[in-house]
This record gives structure tokens, C-alpha cells and sequence, in this order.
């Protein structure tokens, strides 16, 4: 029951702010690990952050996108609380007869929408889109929204390894309830956190070391073997992950080379999948790819991935993850207040 | 103000989120946006969808400040300041009308290359009126 | 139908601020000037039909107009219709009645428009200003109005070599002549240097490139040419007309430098009034936006295609110059109440030709055929009507 990844695609808002410029403006940066993030345009939400990533996976012509049998989609910062929100997409891609599934509530929703579509597919050779988006924010007095990035990746998969450029090897998870780490209450636009630090940290450690573990032994496997590890969510500016990773043997700077929200901020359930193209893009055929998500309140997903051959040919094609990283306009601390519609 | 009604925006989504144009059965041009009877021969509108290229140039265009827009572009004017719209010929030589999204006013040029995204148009009672608009091309091939 | 048609009274409001007035009333005191400036008198049972032009802004009257103001006037049981074509409502109210009474139906015929603007502030007056054109591509572009002729300033702009100075002695032009017209909008005369400071409303075009929203009505009377010598010696003969439409959106347009329905109305209108761009003395265009009256000057054949830059530049459209055009001060300083600009123009005509424009400076000398040009929305409407002296 074999399944894998065939072709990517990420969109990251064009516009950013550094965090030197919050620093300077507002007089303190409240975040930490993030020296710049993406700040959606004021036409902009997930929706049509999740079409561009959609589009732009189109665009690399790798995979014929209106093919897919199924759509699982991902966000936790919609405008909408209740509408089929993956309809939009399968209108746009022309996709009108495929499964939709839109998940979220969750910051792990990203790769749960990932290890749903593959294990939806791996009985058979259909293929499935998967697609996170994410723009969490906050008031200005928040380091949430300090934090807070946006940005959408796009996954196709599909059922078989025949023309997977990383197949999943396997995948665990953990889940135990967690109280106050971070949430968001209905008709409330804010998350909120009951901000004890260590608490958040300790409920991290445990959910992560558990599930990591238990994808360890299952996989009869070091922490070690792996040549990248993806560790999402950045809390504590991602030295939460770090210790988590460390205290199970792993290597530190694994962690760091993939840390996507130090460029893009916090891009809530979006961030693991956009970090896992990334990976995707820079990585050698088979490497090996730990992927962990957190989602507050709490639960964990950990996913092992390896690179075929194919890898090469994707990362050679146009629309790369590179080119919207770079692709890039600072703005001033003014236009950010205005485009996040922080002034009332 | 729902001065387009829903169900009367919804008839027009293919256009609106897919860039879908009509070529006439009976004489073979393409008609964008939906018209009851061809552009080109008159006769009754009987076609078959095509999907339009996302690329193109500009036309003409104007600047839109704040004395010039429709009021429920009214906030995005305040968050944005003034913005472009302009007549785009896409690459099959069809022109059509939309507004220019992340683009300073002095970037815009007769004959710049944009390219068509879906954003949020506006929001009525609730419900977000998706729709193409045009960028300056981003990331080139 | 050449000269069938003669009009015989005239009334025009002040345009302006007429805030508590409803629409009849507004309407009525164009009607009363309109009966009262008839040379030899009518007692208004005479009208057997009225065609009224307006938007109906602000929705107050939206359904049935026509009835309210028979019936405000008293002059009911006659016939009487809202006429509606956006900006060129009271042009088309005012064809639709030189029609009624060619046609033999009619005798008298009152046509005329209203329009209440001002009432309705800020963004939800500019909610009415953007009912005209194609909502689904053009406002849901962002743009009314200014936006779409912008689009054709620009294209003009590098097609031709139009400048913005040229669009602001546009406006300087028709400031001059209003600051003498007692029932403009705008009384003041102003230099191409305010204009071109002023602030940018959709690019190119500035503040003062844009006309007013208006509150105002006008009144036309009209009737056979074989009776008219029972209400006037001096009739002003209905010589000719034409109409068209064209494509309501800008970008649906193969050339957006150019109105056709323009082209086509004036095409129709001397045809059948026998004359030539050259025979006209005088014209009121619909100069909504300053780039409209040059792009009127080309489409009327006042000049060649794309040197109506030239036109205003050697102040030809001046009174002296080849042909006056907007010297009752055009929309731009007259102001443009949407439902009453049409038969504004045509008052002018009528008040130009009988030599009755009280402020000298303003009456253009030995007027005999004179031209009216009443466009609705950015061009997906017009009327152009010829008149004269003499049948």
C-alpha cells in the first residue's frame, strides 16, 4: 500500500515586512525566530492563496491537475465557518467531480489533509490534490501577530510508486488533550493563548516525543538516519523543537535548515507542507524526510518520507519555491497596519 | 447594496474564476464575456467553452483614487490608496476589463505584461464575490 | 420630417443645490419658465403628451414618474412616459416627442428631464453614479465613470499626442462661458494651471476635468410647424436627427478613442437636416469629462480624426474661433443633472438661435443652425439633433 508525492507547488504573498521594521516602528518585536514574513495583499485571503499554489503546480505541468479524484483542503483562518470551501478550488481547476474534503481547526491540519489524501489513494493509481493555506492573526499588542506569516503549498498524490519523487514510508500520530496552548474561540477573529510558557513547551515535548518515537520504532529507525527534519510549529522561535529533537539524538541544525517561518512567518497549518516543499526542492534522491506537525490542543503528526530519482526532474521544473520565496517587496510598518486591516 | 444579486453572480463564475471565453459554433470566434448573440456574426449565442490564456498586455489604463470608486471598493481603496484598472488584450487578442492588483500606479505602462490571479473582488452581505484580476507577472517561465 | 417639428417655449432651472424640492416640484418650475417664455402664451391644457427624461436618482420616484408630474401639473389625462438612456434621457425624451408629433399623433408635445442629485451624499451618491455602465466587468473593476473615460484619455493620449493641458483648457473654456450663464452650476472662471493641480480623480483626468452631479430641471415645448405661428413668430425648427447605441462597455469597443455612437447619431442627424459639419454655428456637446468634448469635436466632424487637441489648442471652439462649442458652459460649468442635460442643451440652442442669451458675451453672432449632442453613459448611448431658423 504504497504511496507518494508527485509534484508540488507553493505561494507565498508577494508582500513582506522585516521584523527589524515592526521593531523599529512599533518600538518592540514581540516574536521570535522570525526575521521576516509574508503580509497578504488586501484582496488576498486562503482561498486565493490556495489557488495560486493550485495554479502554480498547473503551471509546472508535471501532473494534470483537473485530473484528481480528490481535494483535501486545509486551513484554520477562514473567512467562512461553515461553507464547502474546497469547492472554489474544484471550480477553478475545473476538478468539479472529485471528493472534497476541508479540514481544519487545527494547526496540524496540513499534513493530516496529507496523510488522509495518501492513504485515500494508495489502494488504487488515482490521484489526489492536497492543498494548505493559512493567515492566522492577531491585535498588534499580541506576539501572535507578530509572528504571523501566510502562505499555501499544493500537493499532488497519487496511489503506487510509479512516478512518486517521495513516497511515504510510513507516518504516526499522537493525540492527548492539551488546555490553553493556543486557541481560537467561534465568532472570534484572534487566537489566544493562555501564554505559560513552559506549559506550552511541555505539552509539546510530550505529544512529539511520543509520536516520533512510535514512527521510530515502527520504522525500526535512529533519529539520525534522516537527512531532513521538518519541525513545525515555531514555538518558542523554534528552540522548543529543537530541544524535543535533541533529547531524542537528533541533530539540531537538521531542524534549522528547514525552518520555513524565519522567512515567511507563522503560516499556521500551511507551514509544515510549505516546508516540506522546500525540502523537496533541495534535497538529493533518496534522502530521507522526517516531517512533524504540532496542532494545539493537542495532537502531532509525524510523517516519513523518501526521495526517488524523480526528485531531480521537479526540481527542474519553472514555478519553484525558490522563485516566490525571492520574488519579494518590503513594505513599511504603515501599509502592514493597513493591509492587515489593523485599524479600525 | 446588492446591486449584482447572487444567484446572478454565480451564472457568471466560469468567467469569473476560470477565465472561460465562448467560441461560436457557427462561426468560430470567441466571445468573452458571455454575450446572447456572437460579437462577430449576430448569430444566436450557441457555444462551446474554452478556457482563455492568463496572460496578457495592457491596453490602456487609468489610476482609480478615492473620488473615483464604487463604494464597496470603498475599504480596499483606503488600505490600498489609488489603484490601476485597465482594458487587458489577452494573448488571443480578446480584451477584456479588470482591475490591476499589486501594482504601483507608476509601474503601469501601455503593453506590460500581466498575468490573471483570483482575488477577492468584494463582499456583500457576508458572502466574498471571488474574481480575476491582473498582476504584473511575477514569476517568469 | 425635416422642419415638421418647431419648438415654441423653453424653461430651464438653475442647476445646482435644490435639496427640499421632490421631483415634480423641481420639474414644475422648469415646466411654468417653459409656458411662461411662450411669445404669444399656451394655456398648458394644450399638451397632448409628455416625455420626461431622468436616471431617478435616489430612488424617490424610481416607478411612475410620469404620472406624478401630470398629475403635479394637473395636465392629466395625457399620455406621458419616463424616458431613460443614463446621461442622454431628456435627448432621447426630447426624439421620442419630435417622433410623437411627426407622427401626427401629437400636436403639442411636452418632453423635457429632471434630475436630484445632491441629496444623496458621499458614498451612496456614488452608488447611483455607477448604475449606468457594465456592473459586471467595469464596476466590479472599481471604476465609474471618470474610471472609463480615463481609459479612453489614455489610449487618445498616446495615440494621438493629446495632452493634459489640452483636456484643461477644455475645462477653462467652458468655465468662461458659464460664469456668465445665470443658470449654470458653476460661476466661476478658472486657468489651465488650477486645473492641472487639481487632484487626480481616475488617471489622467483631474477634479477639474470631471463634470458635477447637478440638481436641475429643463422643459421643452414642441409642436406641428404649420401651428407654430399661434404660439411665436420666431420658432426654432427641429432640422434633424439621428440616434444610436453602441457596445455599453469601454473595452468592448474595437477603437476606444472614439464614441460611434456618436459618429452614427450625427451621421443620421445631417442627413436628414441636409447640412454638413461646416454648416453648424454653434454646438452643445456632451462634455461629461473634458476628454469627451474633444473626442466630440472628431466624432462630429468639427475637425479631423485625432486633432481635436488642435481644435481647443487654437481656440476655434471659442466664440470667433470655427465653431462655438459649449457656450452656455457645457456639462462641466453648467453642471450635468443626469435626466435634464439633454433638453439643457437643446434650451441653449433655442435661446441662441432667437439671439435671447441675455449675457452678450455669451450669444454667438448670426447663430442660424445649431447642434445638440447628448451621450448616455460612456458612449453607449446617443442623440444628436440639428436645428434651425428656417424650415
Amino acid at each position: 500500500m504504497v504511496a507518494g508525492i508527485l509534484d508540488y507547488s507553493v505561494y507565498i504573498p508577494k508582500y513582506r515586512i522585516k521584523a527589524e521594521e515592526i521593531r523599529k516602528s512599533w518600538g518592540e518585536f514581540l516574536g521570535a525566530g522570525v526575521n521576516e514574513k509574508a503580509v497578504c495583499f488586501p484582496d488576498e485571503d486562503v482561498i486565493t492563496m490556495a489557488c495560486e499554489a493550485c495554479m502554480g503546480v498547473a503551471k509546472r505541468g508535471l501532473v494534470d491537475v483537473d485530473e484528481v479524484k480528490a481535494i483535501f483542503f486545509a486551513t484554520t483562518s477562514s473567512h467562512y465557518v461553515e461553507k464547502e470551501l474546497a469547492s472554489t478550488l474544484a471550480t477553478v481547476l475545473g476538478a468539479t467531480r472529485a471528493f472534497t474534503v476541508n479540514l481544519g481547526y487545527s494547526t496540524k491540519s496540513g499534513t493530516s489533509a496529507l496523510i488522509s489524501a495518501l492513504k485515500y489513494v494508495s489502494d488504487s493509481n488515482e490521484k489526489a490534490l492536497v492543498v494548505a493555506a493559512d493567515a492566522p492573526r492577531s491585535s498588534i499588542f499580541d506576539p501572535l501577530e507578530h509572528e504571523a506569516g501566510c502562505g499555501a503549498a499544493a500537493f499532488v498524490v497519487q496511489g503506487g510508486a510509479e512516478g512518486a519523487i517521495a513516497f511515504l514510508e510510513d507516518f504516526a500520530s499522537a493525540s492527548y488533550e492539551a488546555l490553553g496552548d493556543r486557541f481560537r474561540v467561534d465568532g472570534e477573529k484572534r487566537p489566544r493563548s493562555l501564554d505559560v510558557r513552559a506549559y506550552n513547551v511541555k505539552v509539546l515535548r510530550q505529544l512529539a516525543t511520543d509520536c516520533v518515537n512510535n514512527l521510530l520504532s515502527k520504522l525500526n529507525r535512529n533519529i539520525d538516519a534522516y537527512d531532513h527534519i521538518i519541525f513545525t510549529p515555531p514555538i518558542d522561535g523554534g528552540r522548543a523543537s529543537i530541544d524535543v529533537v535533541r533529547s531524542m539524538g537528533g541533530s539540531p541544525d537538521k531542524v534549522t535548515k528547514t525552518t520555513m517561518s524565519s522567512f515567511v512567518g507563522d503560516c499556521g497549518c500551511a507551514l509544515p507542507l510549505i516546508s516540506l516543499a522546500h525540502v523537496l526542492e533541495n534535497s538529493k534522491p533518496n534522502e530521507k524526510i522526517l516531517l512533524i506537525s504540532y496542532g494545539y490542543g493537542g495532537g502531532c503528526d509525524a510523517l516519513s518520507f523518501v526521495t526517488t530519482e524523480k526528485v531531480l526532474r521537479a526540481q527542474s521544473k519553472d514555478f519553484k519555491v525558490k522563485d516566490y520565496l525571492e520574488s519579494k517587496k518590503y513594505i513599511d510598518f504603515k501599509t502592514y497596519l493597513r493591509y492587515r486591516g489593523l485599524i479600525e | 447594496m446588492a446591486y449584482i444579486p447572487a444567484p446572478m453572480y454565480w451564472g457568471r463564475i466560469p468567467e469569473k474564476y476560470r477565465l472561460v471565453g465562448y467560441r461560436c459554433k457557427k462561426c468560430g470566434a470567441v466571445n468573452f464575456p458571455y454575450r446572447s448573440a456572437c460579437r462577430q456574426c449576430g448569430s444566436k449565442a450557441d457555444y462551446e467553452e474554452v478556457k482563455l490564456s492568463w496572460r496578457g498586455k495592457v491596453y490602456s489604463y487609468s489610476i482609480i483614487a478615492s473620488g473615483g470608486s464604487p463604494p464597496e471598493f470603498a475599504n480596499f481603496e483606503r488600505a490600498v490608496g489609488p489603484y490601476p484598472i485597465a482594458i487587458v488584450e489577452l494573448d488571443e487578442g480578446l480584451r477584456i476589463m479588470a482591475q490591476l492588483t499589486e501594482c504601483d500606479p507608476g509601474e503601469v505602462k501601455i503593453g506590460m505584461e500581466v498575468e490573471a490571479t483570483l482575488r477577492k473582488v468584494y463582499e456583500d452581505e457576508g458572502i466574498i464575490r471571488y474574481g480575476i484580476k491582473f498582476k504584473p507577472v511575477r514569476v517568469k517561465q | 420630417m425635416r422642419g415638421e417639428v418647431a419648438i415654441v417655449g423653453a424653461g430651464h432651472t438653475v442647476f445646482g443645490d435644490h435639496p427640499d424640492k421632490t421631483y415634480p416640484q423641481l420639474f414644475a418650475e422648469a415646466f411654468w419658465e417653459a409656458v411662461e417664455s411662450v411669445d404669444k402664451g399656451i394655456d398648458p391644457k394644450e399638451i397632448k403628451a409628455a416625455f420626461i427624461g431622468t436616471l431617478g436618482s435616489g430612488g424617490s420616484q424610481l416607478g411612475n414618474l410620469s404620472c406624478a408630474i401630470t398629475g403635479d401639473l394637473n395636465i392629466v389625462p395625457i399620455p406621458a412616459v419616463r424616458v431613460e438612456n443614463a446621461c442622454a434621457s431628456s435627448g432621447f425624451a426630447f426624439m421620442l416627442g419630435v417622433m410623437g408629433v411627426a407622427s401626427g399623433l401629437y400636436d403639442v408635445v411636452l418632453v423635457g428631464g429632471v434630475e436630484k442629485m445632491r441629496d444623496v451624499a458621499g458614498l451612496r451618491g456614488r452608488y447611483w453614479l455607477g448604475v449606468s455602465g457594465d456592473t459586471l466587468w467595469e464596476r466590479l473593476a472599481g471604476t465609474t465613470f471618470p474610471g472609463m473615460y480615463a481609459l479612453m484619455a489614455t489610449k487618445h493620449m498616446e495615440k494621438y499626442g493629446t495632452k493634459p493641458e489640452h483636456l484643461a483648457m477644455v475645462a477653462v473654456k467652458n468655465h468662461y462661458y458659464g460664469a456668465d450663464n445665470p443658470k449654470a452650476h458653476f460661476r466661476r472662471r478658472i486657468d489651465v494651471e488650477t486645473a492641472l493641480r487639481s487632484p487626480i480623480v481616475a488617471a489622467p483626468l483631474r477634479l477639474y476635468d470631471c463634470c458635477p452631479t447637478s440638481d436641475g430641471a429643463t422643459a421643452i415645448i414642441i409642436c406641428r410647424s404649420d401651428i407654430a405661428k399661434k404660439y411665436t413668430d420666431s420658432p426654432v425648427y427641429v432640422l434633424g436627427l439621428g440616434a444610436a447605441t453602441d457596445y455599453i462597455a469601454v473595452y468592448e469597443r474595437d477603437d476606444v478613442t472614439t464614441l460611434r455612437a456618436t459618429v452614427e447619431a450625427s451621421r443620421q442627424a445631417y442627413k436628414v437636416a441636409g447640412v454638413e459639419p461646416k454648416d453648424i454655428d454653434l454646438a452643445e456637446v456632451h462634455d461629461c469629462f473634458t476628454i469627451a468634448e474633444i473626442i466630440a469635436y472628431e466624432d462630429l466632424g468639427f475637425c479631423e480624426r485625432g486633432e481635436g487637441w488642435k481644435l481647443i489648442e487654437e481656440r476655434q471652439t471659442y466664440i470667433g474661433g470655427r465653431i462655438p462649442v459649449n457656450v452656455s458652459g457645457g456639462l462641466k460649468a453648467k453642471g450635468h443633472p443626469i435626466g435634464a442635460t439633454g433638453t439643457s442643451q437643446v434650451y441653449e440652442i433655442f435661446k441662441q438661435l432667437r439671439n435671447e442669451a441675455k449675457e452678450r458675451s455669451r450669444q454667438v453672432p448670426e447663430a442660424e443652425i445649431g447642434l445638440t449632442h447628448n451621450v448616455g453613459g460612456s458612449g453607449g448611448t446617443c442623440v444628436v439633433h440639428i436645428f434651425g431658423i428656417r424650415r
